[in-house]
């Protein structure tokens, strides 16, 4: 069996990106859900978080997401995002968002840009994470 | 006969109307372009849409959704997407004439009218029409903002049976020199009106996380936004191609009049010469 499958991300109003992945983590409904290659059909709802994709070449790609909905269908998964966040759009060095745990907020009644303030968050925390442990960093998309 | 100054004149204000014709049009051309590839993106993003509401209803044929069922109409709400300015040729008459048919035409008892564009709002408030909200400032550019407010509102009256349909009028985009009145009913969705997506290979079952119904309620106000955005694109699109056809026109026009009154300056300047010519000679005679 085929052991990486496809995975597009669609943005209204935004091109569409593509890769071929090896694996993928979800922010849903009852917390982050994984899967692989050959997955029985999936479609769910994402809640603000991080996607996190690892890719042919074990490469690891972030993504922050304000929420949306995930379909896994004939070794293809289609992600529809309100809105992406990535790497690229971050600052690292910027002091102003806090470190440490963040506790599971209910991000029901979040604005957008609660939202998103939110992931950026997420996001930062994530990747100074892996920094100090000195793991190999995220590849940035073109 | 007009002197010459007068001519001289008259050429330099059509000049001027001439250049600032042009740069609307060469603004508008790059605006259209804009539009163009905006369509083309949201028709990736709506189809995906599509798709997942397909395999929803095949994967769960009898799962009933409020936003799927008719129901007895009491109470009709149209969204009018009208035009944001006006040296667009008849694209605001059409559109304005059009809407006004269709809000006509409709029988429900009680009609809600929510209108989009500054255009469209002049018209229907200066023909006296009870409108239920305007949105005169929601353009391409500020789309992202509003326009999930929007259409959440929509949802909700729908969802709290205030309305028991939602119709949508727009011009659709088909290409620089086509463009179609369009109405359609946004709400309750017709599935079988969706693009045919082909049948999975996997003949497992779905799994839904959470429910198919939360699934369905979070899908709705989406799906709802980003057919509002698309017909905005596509309105916005056709707008600005009627506004580079009227100033193709007009540009054509003014150049057209440069010449006539080129050639009656040359007529003018050559009768002047003629008669200081005769003039000379009669006195030298």
């Amino acid at each position: 069996m085929k052991k990486t499958f496809s995975v597009s991300i669609a943005l209204p109003g935004k091109h569409l990106q593509t890769f071929e992945a090896r694996q993928i983590m979800l922010p849903s409904k009852n917390g982050y859900v994984g899967f692989m290659a050959g997955r029985q059909p999936l479609l769910a709802t994402m809640e603000p978080g991080l996607i996190s994709i690892i890719d042919v070449e074990d490469h690891h790609l972030l993504f922050g997401t304000t929420g949306g909905f995930a379909e896994m269908l004939d070794n293809q998964a289609s992600l529809l995002c309100d809105s992406l966040i990535e790497v690229k759009d971050l600052d690292l060095s910027d002091s102003s968002v806090p470190t440490g745990k963040i506790y599971v907020k209910d991000t029901s009644n979040m604005s957008e840009k609660q939202k998103r303030d939110y992931v950026r968050q997420l996001m930062l925390n994530h990747l100074r994470k892996r920094s100090a442990a000195g793991r190999a960093g995220i590849k940035t998309t073109e | 006969m007009a002197s010459l100054r007068d001519i001289r004149q008259k050429i330099s204000g059509v000049s001027t109307t001439q250049q600032i014709t042009s740069a609307m049009k060469m603004m508008s051309t790059a605006r259209l372009g804009r539009a163009i590839e905006a369509i083309n993106l949201t028709h990736a993003y709506i189809t995906k849409f599509e798709h997942m509401v397909q395999d929803l209803k095949r994967e769960l044929p009898y799962f009933k959704h409020p936003c799927m069922v008719a129901r007895p109409v009491k109470c009709s709400c149209i969204v009018v997407i009208g035009g944001e300015r006006g040296l667009c040729g008849g694209f605001n008459h059409d559109i304005n004439r059009f809407a006004q048919s269709v809000i006509e035409e409709h029988t429900a008892p009680e009609k809600k009218i929510v209108v989009i564009g500054r255009k469209a709002i002049r018209y229907f408030e200066q023909r006296g029409f009870e409108l239920f909200a305007t949105f005169p400032d929601l353009t391409v550019k500020t789309l992202d903002n509003e326009l999930f407010a929007v259409s959440r509102q929509l949802f909700e009256l729908y969802n709290d049976e205030k309305v028991d349909e939602i119709h949508l009028v727009y011009t659709s985009f088909a290409s620089a020199v086509a463009r179609y009145l369009t109405s359609l009913r946004l709400l309750p969705i017709d599935i079988s009106t969706m693009p045919p997506k082909p049948q999975p290979k996997a003949a497992l079952p779905f799994d839904f996380y959470p429910s198919p119904l939360e699934i369905f309620s979070q899908l709705m106000p989406r799906y709802l936004r980003n057919l509002l955005y698309r017909s905005i694109v596509e309105s916005s699109a056709a707008e600005q191609s009627a506004r580079m056809a009227a100033m193709t026109s007009a540009t054509d026009r003014a150049e057209e009049i440069i010449d006539e009154l080129k050639l009656d300056l040359n007529r003018s300047r050559q009768a002047l010469i003629t008669r200081e010519i005769a003039e000379v000679i009669a006195g030298s005679q």
